[in-house]
């Protein structure tokens, strides 16, 4: 069985999710700084990618949790994906959630911001990125856990 | 072995890809447009279930045939479906995707998107079957070019 954490950019809040889900990140306090800024940078790397799952980990019942980025489009994949299980039949249960609605505008400011990096001095940049960055972390964590700790109960095996 | 021909809204050119290989559309002739309205599936896909491949059939040398519609997010559709065969260990020589998608017609696109998008199906349907029928030739070299590739890794394997 397969758990995708999805959303518009599968870095921000798909990936924060997958991270509660899979234990990388811990339920009961924030990350550390420095795994904050992990996922920045991961953000800063990868943000822009998409279509592309991302291993983040496995959970306690050992299922592989991924995040996945798929811009307005999350319905047209979402069905590739499945329909490719069953016209290779994988065998695989696959369980997909929303972290849509946990996302939020900021990381598309983030993204745009980044885009610009080119021109403006990019330490100040980066600093103003960071700190944004750790900012919509830290208001986006309690609601990306509410929901992964929602959908680790709810998702059995085979059952939703 | 599946081979995915894929295009804009899965109903026009992927279906007539697919039925040209296949044989249910002539290579060596101009089908009549009485003959595109018997193919399969073509002028069909409804846009709620694209992403959904639909199985056209098994050719000569065994390979599955579907066809896929992707709208404008083949970008996004593509890694989707090959990164998660690859999690699945499925190896990328078992499956094998065209875009089908060649120099069309205008008229093709207008009559696809007044039968698919406005459902004027009695006005669109006839403009697409008219505006394959002006390049059908193109959609005959793209079959023949994916056919003798298939020859080509048959022979190699």
């Amino acid at each position: 069985m397969r758990i995708i954490y999805y959303s518009y950019w599968g870095t921000y809040a798909a990936y924060t999710m997958a991270a509660l889900h899979a234990g990388i990140y811990q339920a009961d306090s924030l990350p550390e700084e420095e795994m904050i800024f992990a996922q920045y940078e991961l953000c800063r790397r990868y943000g822009r990618q998409a279509g592309n799952l991302i291993y983040v980990g496995l959970d306690n019942r050992l299922r592989e949790v991924y995040s996945l980025g798929c811009r307005q489009h999350a319905g047209m994949v979402i069905r590739a994906i499945q329909n490719m299980a069953e016209t290779f039949k994988t065998g695989d249960t696959l369980h997909f959630i929303s972290a849509e609605a946990e996302e939020g505008r900021l990381p598309g400011l983030l993204q745009r911001l980044r885009f610009q990096n080119l021109r403006i001095d990019e330490m100040v940049n980066a600093g103003v990125n960071k700190k944004l960055f750790a900012l919509w972390f830290r208001r986006s964590y309690g609601p990306c856990l509410k929901k992964a700790q929602q959908a680790a109960r709810t998702v059995k095996d085979g059952i939703v | 072995m599946k081979l995915f021909y894929c295009c804009y809204g899965g109903a026009h050119t992927s279906v007539t890809c697919a039925s040209i290989h296949l044989g249910y559309l002539p290579a060596e002739r101009l089908p009549a447009a009485s003959e595109f309205q018997a193919v399969p599936f073509y002028d069909k896909m409804e846009n709620g279930k694209l992403g959904t491949p639909v199985f056209m059939g098994r050719d000569e040398m065994g390979w599955d045939i579907h066809i896929m519609g992707m709208k404008n997010a083949k970008q996004l559709v593509i890694p989707a479906m090959k990164s998660y065969l690859n999690v699945c260990g499925i190896d990328q020589k078992n499956y094998i995707l065209v875009n089908a998608l060649v120099d069309l017609h205008p008229i093709t696109s207008i009559g696809g998107v007044a039968s698919r998008k406005f459902g004027i199906i009695s006005l669109g349907r006839p403009m697409t079957v008219w505006g394959i029928r002006k390049t059908y030739h193109k959609f005959v070299e793209l079959v023949l070019q994916v056919k003798e590739n298939l020859r080509a890794m048959k022979d190699f394997a």
